[in-house]
């Protein structure tokens, strides 16, 4: 051996061959073992999202009122979308919230992230910090931060304090949908950072004590060896940032109930408003495929960028 | 072995004991109803009441949060997993009768001769919210209105008697509203008066009364087409944002945020005027009370007064089987048949005739108001569609009082986004 290790004699082909339980091979065997383990899971996703996802593309084709039969109407429902401006106006707001929310957040993270890797004091205690905003429930920080953002609340508190003027945060078209992003931001970013930091870890000691001895600089390490090895964790942060700023519904439910004028209407509480307060839940579904259609497109899109990036 | 027939020796006596005689033929009633705690209260309260009165029926209630209330029942309904009873809001009785969500109440089994007889009982048109093609599909509970509140200290500090200067017309609020307002530089510290904006329900109950005190009304008499875009019904938005931008006595962006009880600004004195409903005494309390005086909705001509009228009412499901549709009856019958007591636990009068008759009630404070305002009231716009409608008449104000709007513009929106919805199935 050239590694100088003494060779071990195996006969794996015969210790495969000897015996065949259900008469497969061996690779054959791992594949089933595989399949086995995934199959609960596999069951668990069939039943509880790929068949009510189907059921949706299936809705979306009819006319269906909740307590009447449905009734198919092609793709009048998409037709009734496509004609209908408080459906363009949320599919801007989504737009908007996904974007303002899931840029600064891929950013936030990975600063947040290079800062949380350093040592400091009480560094265990900084990311719990950081961390907690995720455990507490949607609902909750929603009826915090409506607070928070009350004419009489404390960001105007804090803002007065350095003499800027009350800003209704929640009830001016300006402010509203920015108010609902700096809170997305807010909770993802810290979610994103632990993911980043995980990538940081991953990163072996040694290619930063090589590069340091090189002569290479901070900038130069960062640009050479954490971003083009961090590249797979930033799709995954990406992606999954992406995903979520655009099913937003609980604080616009919460806070503004898709005003001032439509201006926080987001398309989940669109479709949510159509299916459940306007009973078309047809049209809901209808919605609901293009959603779906527009969250596959970001990701194939930014899966194709950064593959080719890796590349 | 023997742990084996012990188990089930002790099985089977525990089902032998189970429910008895009396439980085993005790018809078992879900009620839900929307949350609002002195009403929720006072229902359970019923509801235990109605437990020591007999034994064949047991209810079980549930009290859900408004907001996804009426989607739940909604929801539960077509599932088939809905309650026995549920209540339901006089504005969502089209919809949900278009849907065949509640079963026509049967007048004898409620204690009546007919719905004529029925109707002789309660303040001219009660009932009529709850009715279609001449059927009683929700039988009233509460019965509100919207009259205006205001903060007697307020009055006083401003050089006002509260029990003189209160005002009738819009006009009048418009002028008062000048001495109360409250400045710190350009900075609003305490408004003079607010409408609620933080929802599309309260939008229709604050701004129909408006609309119709200047006679226009939000759809035509066939229900099909919109027509508040017309001249009353730009008077009526012209009005509505006045106070706001050109009175400069109220800040609606504090309301928005004030969510999910903006008459709390009142309470908290944070407005001197606010028009809210009769619930809203026992929500407040009598110490809070001590402080506010209740007074008629104002008007555009008190000649000729237009308010609101508005109620809950219990609802019974059609796909349950006669014998407990027949059981919810009696229990609805049992609920309504004190409304002192209603009035004394949630501060909402029933609408029967005889109201203010019934020994006590009329010391309940400023009942004499509820009622003529309640005399005076319509119901909101009857349609399947008032969701629909009750949104885009929201994001019409929405865009008049906070973007400056031109209220035509925003109306001739609002009436596109109307008709599209009427115009569908």
């Amino acid at each position: 051996m050239s590694n100088g290790l003494p060779s071990v004699p195996v006969s794996l082909p015969q210790a495969r061959t000897a015996a065949r339980p259900f008469g497969l091979t061996y690779a054959n065997r791992l594949r089933l073992a595989g399949f086995l383990f995934v199959l609960p899971a596999l069951f668990h996703f069939a039943l509880f999202k790929f068949y009510p996802m189907a059921q949706a593309l299936l809705l979306s084709f009819f006319r269906y009122d909740l307590m009447s039969s449905p009734e198919f109407t092609g793709l009048g429902n998409y037709r009734a979308l496509y004609e209908n401006p408080l459906f363009h106006q949320a599919l801007g707001v989504s737009v908007k919230y996904t974007l303002g929310v899931a840029i600064p957040e891929w950013f936030l993270a990975l600063g947040l992230a290079l800062l949380l890797n350093r040592a400091m004091p009480g560094r265990g205690l900084i990311r719990l910090a950081y961390f907690l905003p995720i455990a507490m429930s949607q609902i909750v920080v929603a009826l915090v931060w409506k607070f928070l953002y009350h004419p009489h609340g404390l960001v105007n508190g804090l803002l007065a304090a350095v003499g800027i003027g009350r800003i209704n945060w929640l009830s001016e078209e300006m402010t509203a949908l920015p108010a609902l992003i700096a809170i997305g931001v807010w909770r993802g970013a810290p979610l994103f950072a632990v993911v980043y930091l995980a990538g940081l870890q991953a990163i072996p000691r040694d290619y930063y004590e090589a590069a340091a001895m090189d002569g290479a600089g901070l900038w130069q390490r960062f640009r050479w060896i954490t971003l083009p090895l961090l590249r797979p964790t930033m799709l995954f942060v990406m992606v999954m940032s992406l995903l979520m700023a655009m099913k937003v519904f609980t604080n616009p439910l919460v806070m503004t109930e898709g005003g001032p004028n439509g201006t926080t209407r987001v398309l989940p509480y669109f479709i949510y408003e159509t299916g459940f307060a306007f009973f078309r839940m047809g049209e809901a579904a209808a919605a609901s495929s293009i959603l779906f259609g527009l969250a596959l497109l970001f990701t194939l899109v930014q899966f194709r960028l950064l593959r080719r990036g890796l590349a | 072995m023997w742990r084996i027939r012990l188990v089930l020796a002790l099985l089977i006596a525990g089902l032998a004991s189970g429910p008895g005689p009396a439980g085993a033929q005790a018809t078992k009633l879900t009620w839900w109803e929307h949350a609002n705690p002195p009403h929720n209260e006072y229902s359970k309260e019923l509801v235990a009441r109605y437990h020591r009165a007999q034994s064949k029926v047991a209810v079980s209630y549930e009290v859900f949060p408004m907001t996804p209330y009426f989607k739940k029942v909604t929801v539960a309904m077509s599932t088939k997993t809905g309650p026995d009873i549920f209540t339901v809001m006089d504005p969502l009785m089209p919809t949900f009768i278009e849907k065949k969500m509640m079963v026509p109440l049967d007048p004898r089994s409620l204690g009546h001769a007919s719905i004529d007889d029925m109707k002789s009982k309660y303040l001219p048109g009660a009932l009529d919210g709850y009715m279609a093609e001449g059927k009683l599909y929700a039988l009233p509970i509460v019965s509100g209105t919207m009259s205006l509140y205001l903060n007697k200290r307020h009055f006083e500090e401003a050089g006002l008697d509260p029990d003189k200067d209160y005002p009738q017309t819009w006009d009048q609020l418009a002028r008062i509203g000048k001495k109360l307002v409250k400045f710190e530089g350009d900075k609003m510290v305490r408004e003079a008066f607010d409408f609620a904006m933080h929802s599309s329900s309260w939008t229709m109950s604050q701004f129909e009364p408006i609309l119709r005190q200047f006679g226009g009304s939000t759809l035509d008499p066939t229900g099909r087409k919109c027509t508040v875009n017309s001249e009353a019904g730009v008077k009526a938005m012209r009005l509505r944002a006045s106070f706001a931008l050109e009175h400069k006595i109220s800040d609606p962006t504090v309301s928005v945020a004030t969510h999910p009880l903006p008459a709390e600004d009142l309470a908290q004195g944070r407005v001197s005027m606010f028009v809210t409903h009769p619930g809203s005494v026992a929500q407040f309390g009598p110490e809070k009370m001590k402080d506010l005086k209740v007074v008629s909705l104002p008007q555009v001509d008190p000649q000729k007064p237009v308010t609101h009228f508005y109620g809950f009412a219990l609802a019974v499901n059609p796909d349950i089987p006669a014998d407990r549709q027949k059981a919810a009856h009696g229990l609805m019958r049992f609920l309504i048949q004190n409304p002192k007591e209603w009035l004394e636990h949630t501060a909402y009068p029933l609408p029967v005739k005889n109201f203010l008759e019934i020994p006590g009630v009329r010391s309940h404070p400023y009942i004499d108001v509820f009622i003529q305002d309640m005399s005076t009231g319509r119901f909101v716009t009857r349609s399947p569609k008032f969701t629909e409608i009750a949104d885009a008449m929201h994001r019409a104000m929405e865009r008049v009082v906070l973007n400056r709007v031109d209220p035509k513009r925003s109306l001739d929106q609002a009436c596109q986004e109307i008709d599209l919805a009427l115009s569908k199935p």
